[in-house]
């Protein structure tokens, strides 16, 4: 399998905003990225949208450290073509606009990422716990999570 | 006069219920049968995957990926292995790649064969449960004498598969095809043509083409609304390129396009598209090692990240793998088909009853160990 | 008269009826639940052992947890346990049930063992267990009933 490359799309999105995107690179390895800011997400997906990326494949949360960060996969089945947006956060308050009302998609998987990093989701019609209880407490993706010894008297 | 307000019942189905395909909860609301509102709940089966991935090294992952999807463990290996080789550039030997193709087509037969036992027995027909599961068993023989499990196989691995053929094995493979083509006219009169089945399945639950793609809905449920999609064919993985097959899509006539008949019985037409897959992959498969020059212990794929997927037979699964360089991956995200297929339930199904309920979650066959991981 | 009279002990005929019909639930968790139906259905066949599937744990006596319990179904299996009528008898089926099998060192959200919110008579390993192991698991089980003493049990109180 080849690794997607992002340079024509970059191309095209700069042009069109060049105060939403930072610079980009071409990594050695793997596939590529378009790093956007954080208040930006909005104008760009609805963009991407009406360019034909009709399918949301995936949205990843990832603790980089000392940072967080979202990772969007978009597809366009018409033009069989990849973009791949990375957003980061802090982890002070990882707060982001919800994309739900451009992909409905988006939903769940950012319910999921809300359950596993605690990174809201302003604009969520319904942005609760998914996988895990409801009064867990705690995020446990996140590298520094500790797991509780008990929870309702059953030991973890 | 007042407006006029239905506060409805809420009744729980499942976590524990015959039809619920696992542990899985539906909170409907209903007015009396009608079914006005309905909330998923999942994670009854959360197992942490996420977690442990981040804890041990890359071969380790996949007996791991085995429990994902314990229905077909062979394409959820396959697809994990896809990803690391991609993020680590590593080429496949071609008598591997068709080793994959064949053991990945035929657990995919039995899948489907599940999935048509289990929907029957949703419906209230016990006797294709039989059916189904007397033909699966020759495939998990042939499974077993591969790599020795039923169930759980570990056997696709990073940089090929874990052993070769054992000898006579193809010859085995090529006299079950043949045992086993008929039988799917036997399912067919059994179940799919039968009036009953038809009056429960038909033209309910449909799941409009614009709805299936924007809640990012794929496999099987994607081509029963009528969208010609298929990963083996458009964005061709593994040596799909050389192969000959069609892409089965939902019809009108029994039913509509996008209904839980026309979900259902994709499947039936894909058990038939497998087994032509199978036959020339028998013929085609060259001599070779099955096994690229790699060690396992010291594998240290160069920091970077990489999402690759492979159609299951429930649809796309998506690995997304992030390494920094050392030899335990720092995140793996698995997109799960099902998942988005659950997403998607509330949006096409208010209004229905609340036996209709149980033909349109049986008829989008999803395995719970996949949705929360 | 010779010919209809059976001379036998209560304990005897009390267990021979309970052994000879336990009725399991129909209650499948994970990928030993894919084994557990397999077992059931047409090579194996455990209608055999006079096994027949309940969809309700009011009418079954046995409950075979097959596959993980997560800390969110663990309430719900303990529930189900005590919907069951006496006698009930557990079996364990696969090493998450067990354990927590292979979910045991980074699960935070997995149960470490059933038997640590319901009593399991027996333990059937494997991941999963093939269907003879199911089987083998089912007779043990019909062994411990068979010697088990019902009159004993009553007159002590």
């Amino acid at each position: 399998m080849t690794r997607i490359e992002l340079t024509k799309i970059y191309s095209q999105l700069s042009n069109k905003f060049p105060d939403a995107i930072l610079p980009f690179t071409l990594p050695a390895n793997g596939d590529s990225y378009i790093e956007i800011k954080q208040e930006s997400i909005l104008v760009i997906a609805s963009e991407l949208k009406n360019n034909g990326f009709t399918s949301l494949v995936c949205m990843t949360g990832v603790d980089d450290g000392n940072t967080f960060s979202i990772r969007y996969h978009l597809y366009s089945m018409q033009k069989k073509e990849w973009a791949i947006l990375k957003l980061s956060l802090s982890k002070d308050n990882p707060v982001v606009d919800s994309v739900s009302g451009i992909w409905r998609a988006a939903n769940w998987q950012e319910r999921e990422i809300y359950d596993m990093f605690g990174i809201k989701f302003i604009g969520h019609p319904d942005l609760r716990r998914i996988l895990m209880p409801e009064d867990w407490s705690g995020f446990p993706l996140r590298r520094d999570y500790v797991t509780p010894s008990r929870w309702h008297g059953i030991p973890v | 006069m007042s407006e006029f307000i239905i506060e409805g019942t809420t009744l729980f189905k499942g976590p524990q219920h015959p039809s619920t395909h696992g542990v899985f909860q539906l909170k409907l609301k209903t007015d009396g049968e009608i079914v006005i509102d309905l909330d998923p709940v999942i994670g009854y089966l959360h197992r942490c995957f996420e977690k442990h991935c981040e804890n041990i090294n890359y071969t380790q992952v996949i007996p791991y990926t085995d429990r994902l999807d314990y229905v077909a463990s062979m394409n959820n290996n396959w697809g994990y292995c896809l990803c690391v080789e991609k993020l680590a550039g590593i080429e496949v030997p071609k008598r591997a790649e068709f080793i994959r193709v064949i053991v990945g087509e035929l657990n995919r037969i039995a899948s489907h064969l599940v999935a048509f036992g289990t929907y029957g027995m949703d419906i209230g027909a016990f006797t294709p449960f039989l059916y189904a599961f007397r033909e699966r068993e020759f495939i998990l023989d042939l499974f077993e004498e591969l790599c020795g499990a039923r169930l759980t196989y570990n056997f696709v691995r990073i940089g090929g598969v874990s052993y070769d053929l054992p000898p006579g094995w193809l010859q085995k493979c090529l006299e079950f095809l043949d045992y086993f083509l008929p039988f799917i006219d036997e399912y067919n009169n059994l179940l799919s043509y039968n009036k009953i089945f038809i009056k429960r399945t038909a033209r309910v639950g449909i799941l409009s083409k614009e709805l299936a793609i924007d809640y990012n809905v794929t496999g099987p449920n994607l081509r029963a609304c009528g969208i010609d999609w298929d990963l083996r064919r458009d964005e061709p993985f593994s040596v799909y390129k050389e192969l000959e097959f069609n892409v089965c899509t939902g019809k009108d006539g029994i039913g509509v396009c996008g209904d839980s008949w026309n979900r259902y019985f994709v499947r039936m037409l894909e058990m038939a598209e497998s087994v032509k897959i199978i036959k020339q992959a028998l013929d085609m498969i060259p001599d070779g090692p099955v096994m690229s020059k790699f060690n396992p212990l010291a594998f240290k794929p160069p920091a970077g990240e990489a999402y690759a997927r492979c159609e299951t037979p429930r649809g796309e699964i998506g690995f997304f793998i992030m390494s920094n360089g050392s030899d335990k991956p720092y995140r793996v995200k698995v997109k799960s088909p099902c998942f988005s297929a659950i997403s998607s339930i509330p949006a096409f199904s208010k209004g229905l009853m609340i036996a209709d309920i149980v033909a349109v979650i049986g008829s989008l066959d999803f395995v719970m160990g996949e949705v929360d991981r | 008269m010779r010919d209809s009279i059976i001379i036998t002990s209560v304990d005897y005929i009390i267990n021979w009826a309970r052994k000879s019909s336990l009725w399991p639930m129909t209650f499948g968790l994970a990928c030993c639940a894919i084994e557990m139906m397999a077992t059931g259905a047409s090579r194996f066949d455990w209608d055999r052992f006079g096994l027949i599937p309940r969809a309700t744990p009011r009418q079954s006596d046995l409950m075979i947890v097959a596959g993980t319990v997560t800390l969110k179904m663990a309430e719900r299996v303990k529930v189900l346990y005590e919907q069951m009528p006496e006698p009930k008898y557990v079996i364990a089926m696969g090493s998450c049930a067990i354990s927590g099998g292979p979910y045991r060192p980074q699960g935070y959200h997995v149960l470490k063992g059933v038997d640590l919110i319901i009593p399991v008579d027996v333990y059937v390993p494997g991941c999963p267990p093939r269907p003879e192991a199911l089987f083998d698991g089912i007779i043990a089980l019909r062994e411990k009933i068979t010697k088990t003493k019902n009159i004993a049990k009553i007159l002590k109180g």
